[in-house]
């Protein structure tokens, strides 16, 4: 959109080119249950929205049955329905009472003063319920709910109160709290309490709902572009090597905003339906051509809030400095609040206070734009309006200048830490072909998008096009076409990019680099309303407060070499409700002599925590059960099987050829099984990062010319953190003590992994085939919720290394009751039984096809 | 018409004529209206209103208030008037 016109034809005119078919609210219902089809298909938002969402399509059909004077508190009642679809009966209780009691002090007849002491007194001690200071009697899911409601409202609320009309007065303070779908969306527009009475229902009643159904098909669009974007764009920044991972990185995290736009059109939307015209959210806010423009537009609630509580009153209180000095005084202020308030939007929402490097840096740089733009703004008058012209290129750029600006800022906000965001702007140089066609392809498309005039098109839109034109008409196009996308049978028969594309738009949980790195961005971290969809779900995740970790027990034992640690030897402890052993060499297991007994058949299993055994008793991990059964029925030529287990908790697989070489080959084994699971390249990861930064010695040759090739070799000590490494050599002449940052030091790490796991296979395979033993690869998780391929599959195959491969052992429908606990996805007893069942018979048929003897041959020749 | 409507009527005019040459440079004066959505429409945003209550309190030698700029008080040129006039009487 070029610039602001005031002949754009109106909704209603746009209307009037298509006759319809159907009474008006009776299709507006029928698109409502078509799109609430879509949520259920797709999981839109969980079930607590789903929920919400049949209750506003079955109310808004009473609703538009109602007279007018009854609609409010229709409104307000299926509000207070909602609660009691979302909330168990303790939790909604409470809800009520307590918006109740701050509604009721905010609308006391007394002076402002009074009312706002008041209120103060009774925030203050929700403040101390929310840091956990004083107990409440309603469960963690309320919180977000509450504050959402009330924590920017009620200062809006208490401005505009005493101005309001008389008529319908407490029926409106109840809606304006009470808003239905801020019962399943905690990250909630702020809306303005006058707005939110002058707009209702001040249009043609079938304008209104047609602009919420299309705002509400838009907003279903957003979150499942999100989804795309989060499940398959956004890929791990410590992974970033090149301009094309920049770019698909900056691009990706922005992107990610479409969460955020998608839930605000589902909102303001939803609140059309019944009667609430608000102003239209996240208006192509990707295609605006200043940061001014973006500020309005990416949240034209909150700057609206921003203009009435900060800016207009710092303005006016500070103009006789001028007009340029005092819209520099009123932006900062506006930034600074602006910083601060996200931090109380957090406390609110999620707990604590978060004040972070990247938060800070964000704002400034953010206020000091949108300070130069503004002030170019004031001083500038607009030009005259151009002839029609459907594309302007110098907008265009200005736009594409503009969303590139942001791409970055965004990126720096969202990341953990500023060194590493500093460190990933290095992988600019290293072009590459993925690079230049993002890049290119990004800027091209936005410079093209963003200089075209769409007002000027709406106008004198091509024929065949005009039917389009309507609403209604755009929402049932969009509405379709997402129903046409849901079947599975169309994700199987789509080419590859396109099938992963449809599996991202029904996937809701978190994507592998946040199930991993357990950092999202400012608003995926303030998506709580998880909480009240399912009790695996984060607080019911939480443990209980008696649940032990292993580090608690005096079991483990760290070490400074590549091991990082093992257990103790000769331990006997109860950990969880379990018994817990280590034999006399530190293994959990039973007792074994060291040397093998004849004709016996050893077999050494090395690997993590889920094959130590976290969460079940001695005896009853897979190794003892595939042990005992076993020798039940030994085959010739052993009289005996013997399997020692060497797994330790958080194991990597570098780790676990560690204590092959330190001990397991004393011992004689057979055959030896390592543990390949989907989060070792993670583990591996951080065992590089952890070697690396406190400068364990690292004596196995091929690991270390790995670390020094990847940079990570000596970078211990002291001083300044400074990323680059021309840059601390810089450092180091001009006389400054510096070191690498720990986010250039994790990044080096990640680059690393996937040249040591590689490594490492080949490894395991050459050190036991040089010794005449067998080896393969047990590949098993914890129990997932989905079964991914094994990863480094291919590696694996070229090493020469069988594999069991065990990633499906855990039926789909059997995950929950296979877990330790809703908290812990180790395997519970049930859960090694199962895996006992599956290996033992491949075991057999491994040792049957003569793999042992195999290896031994290759070491005689 | 009488002299409140006069008044009312000349001051509509000089802030019309404000917006057309300030934010609507070479729009056709017909289609600003005196119940023109000018929020709504994007004609009147943050800075734009800056200009225009630099310029309001300029030519009617009024002063403007932080409150005084809702919503409702800045949607119309008719809506910005009866501001004025409000503004001009309690002067």
């Amino acid at each position: 959109m070029n610039h602001a016109g005031i002949t754009a034809p109106a909704a209603h005119q746009e209307a009037a080119t298509v006759r319809p078919f159907l009474p008006p609210v009776l299709r507006v219902f029928l698109q409502l249950v078509l799109a609430s089809l879509i949520v259920w298909r797709y999981g839109v938002e969980g079930d607590a929205f789903l929920r919400i969402f049949v209750l506003a399509t079955f109310g808004f059909i009473v609703n538009a049955a109602l007279p007018r004077t009854y609609r409010l508190p229709f409104f307000v009642a299926l509000s207070v329905a909602g609660i009691g679809l979302v909330f168990n009966p303790i939790d909604g209780a409470w809800l009520l009472i307590s918006g109740l009691i701050l509604i009721g002090l905010a609308s006391l007849p007394a002076s402002m003063g009074v009312r706002a002491t008041l209120l103060i007194g009774v925030a203050a001690l929700l403040v101390a319920a929310r840091a956990g200071w004083a107990p409440v009697p309603w469960s963690p899911a309320v919180w977000p709910i509450l504050g959402s409601m009330f924590m920017f409202r009620l200062a809006l609320y208490l401005l505009s109160v005493k101005s309001q009309a008389p008529d319908q007065r407490v029926w409106w303070s109840l809606a304006y709290f009470f808003m239905l779908p801020n019962l399943v969306f905690p990250l909630f527009p702020v809306v303005d309490y006058q707005t939110f009475r002058r707009t209702y229902y001040d249009r043609d009643e079938r304008e209104i709902h047609d602009r919420g159904l299309l705002w509400i098909a838009r907003g279903l669009v957003h979150l499942l572009l999100y989804r795309i974007v989060y499940h398959t764009v956004v890929g791990d920044a410590k992974a970033i090597v090149t301009l094309g991972d920049l770019a698909q990185f900056m691009l990706g995290t922005f992107l990610l905003y479409l969460r955020v736009s998608g839930q605000f059109h589902l909102i303001v939307g939803l609140l059309h339906l019944f009667g609430f015209r608000l102003p239209e959210t996240h208006k192509l806010y990707y295609l605006a051509h200043s940061f001014t423009e973006l500020w309005r537009r990416i949240n034209i609630y909150w700057t609206e809030f921003m203009m009435k509580t900060v800016f207009y009153p710092t303005y006016f209180a500070v103009k006789q400095r001028g007009p340029s000095s005092a819209f520099v005084i009123a932006t900062t202020a506006v930034f600074l609040t602006t910083w601060i308030l996200h931090s109380y939007q957090w406390f609110w929402l999620r707990g604590g206070f978060p004040i972070t490097a990247q938060d800070t840096l964000f704002w400034a740089i953010l206020g000091g734009l949108v300070v130069v733009g503004g002030l170019r703004e004031l001083q500038a008058g607009k030009k005259p309006k151009a002839a029609p012209q459907f594309f302007n290129p110098r907008q265009g750029l200005r736009a594409a200048a503009t969303f590139s600006c942001f791409c970055a800022l965004w990126s720096l906000w969202s990341i953990e830490s500023v060194s590493l965001w500093v460190w990933l702007m290095g992988a600019i140089v290293n072009v590459d072909l993925k690079g230049v066609i993002l890049v290119g392809g990004a800027l091209l498309t936005i410079t093209i998008l963003g200089g075209t005039d769409w007002s000027a098109l709406r106008r004198t839109p091509p024929r065949a096009v005009l039917v389009f034109r309507e609403p209604a008409v755009r929402a049932l196009a969009l509405l379709v076409s997402l129903l046409a996308l849901s079947p599975p049978g169309l994700r199987a028969a789509a080419p590859v990019p396109i099938a992963g594309a449809l599996q991202a738009m029904h996937t809701s949980g978190l994507n592998a680099r946040d199930l991993a790195n357990q950092h999202r961005g400012y608003y995926e971290q303030l998506d709580v309303r998880a909480q009240l969809d399912a009790p695996v779900a984060a607080g019911g995740r939480k443990p209980d407060p008696g649940w032990q970790d292993l580090s608690e027990l005096d079991v483990l034992q760290h070490r400074r070499d590549l091991l990082i640690r093992d257990l103790r030897p000769s331990r006997s402890t109860t950990w969880n409700g379990n018994r817990f052993s280590t034999n006399h060499w530190g293994m959990r297991d039973r007792e074994y002599a060291e040397a093998k007994p004849p004709a016996t058949l050893r077999i050494a299993v090395l690997g993590p925590s889920h094959v130590m055994g976290n969460g079940v008793g001695d005896g009853e991990t897979f190794e003892s059960l595939v042990e005992e059964r076993w020798n039940r029925d030994v085959p010739a030529p052993y009289r005996s099987i013997e399997i020692l287990n060497f797994a330790v908790d958080g194991y990597s697989l570098p780790q676990q050829l560690a204590i092959l070489e330190d001990r397991v080959f004393r011992f004689a084994p057979d055959l030896v099984i390592a543990t390949h699971y989907s989060s070792n390249i993670e583990m591996t990861e951080g065992f590089l990062l952890r070697v690396a930064t406190e400068s364990f010695a690292v004596t196995e040759p091929e690991l270390r010319a790995l670390l020094a090739s990847g940079g990570l070799l000596d970078i211990g000590g002291n001083g300044l953190p400074i990323p680059f490494v021309w840059a601390r050599r810089l450092a180091g002449a001009a006389g400054v003590p510096a070191r690498m940052p720990f986010g250039e030091a994790e990044s080096r790490a990640r680059r690393l992994t996937n040249a040591v796991l590689e490594a490492s296979f080949e490894r395991l395979a050459r050190m036991t085939r040089e010794r005449g033993i067998a080896a393969a690869v047990l590949a098993l998780n914890v129990v997932l919720d989905d079964v991914p391929p094994v990863p480094f599959r291919a590696s694996i195959d070229r090493a020469g290394l069988p594999v069991f491969d065990l990633f499906d052992v855990f039926p789909e429908a059997r995950r929950p009751s296979l877990r330790v606990s809703l908290w812990d996805d180790h395997p519970n007893a049930d859960g090694h039984r199962l895996i006992a069942e599956r290996l033992l018979p491949e075991l057999r048929a491994f040792i049957g096809s003569g793999a042992i003897e195999r290896a031994r041959a290759r070491t005689a020749e | 018409m009488n002299t409140v409507e006069a008044s009312l009527e000349s001051t509509r005019e000089v802030i019309k004529a404000f917006i057309l040459q300030n934010f609507l440079p070479g729009e056709d004066a017909r289609n600003l209206t005196d119940e023109t959505e000018l929020k709504e429409s994007g004609v009147l945003d943050s800075m734009s209103t800056l200009k225009l209550v630099t310029f309001l309190e300029e030519r009617f030698h009024i002063d403007l208030e932080a409150g005084d700029l809702d919503a409702a008080n800045l949607s119309s040129v008719a809506s910005i008037a009866r501001l004025v006039e409000q503004k001009t009487k309690a002067r």
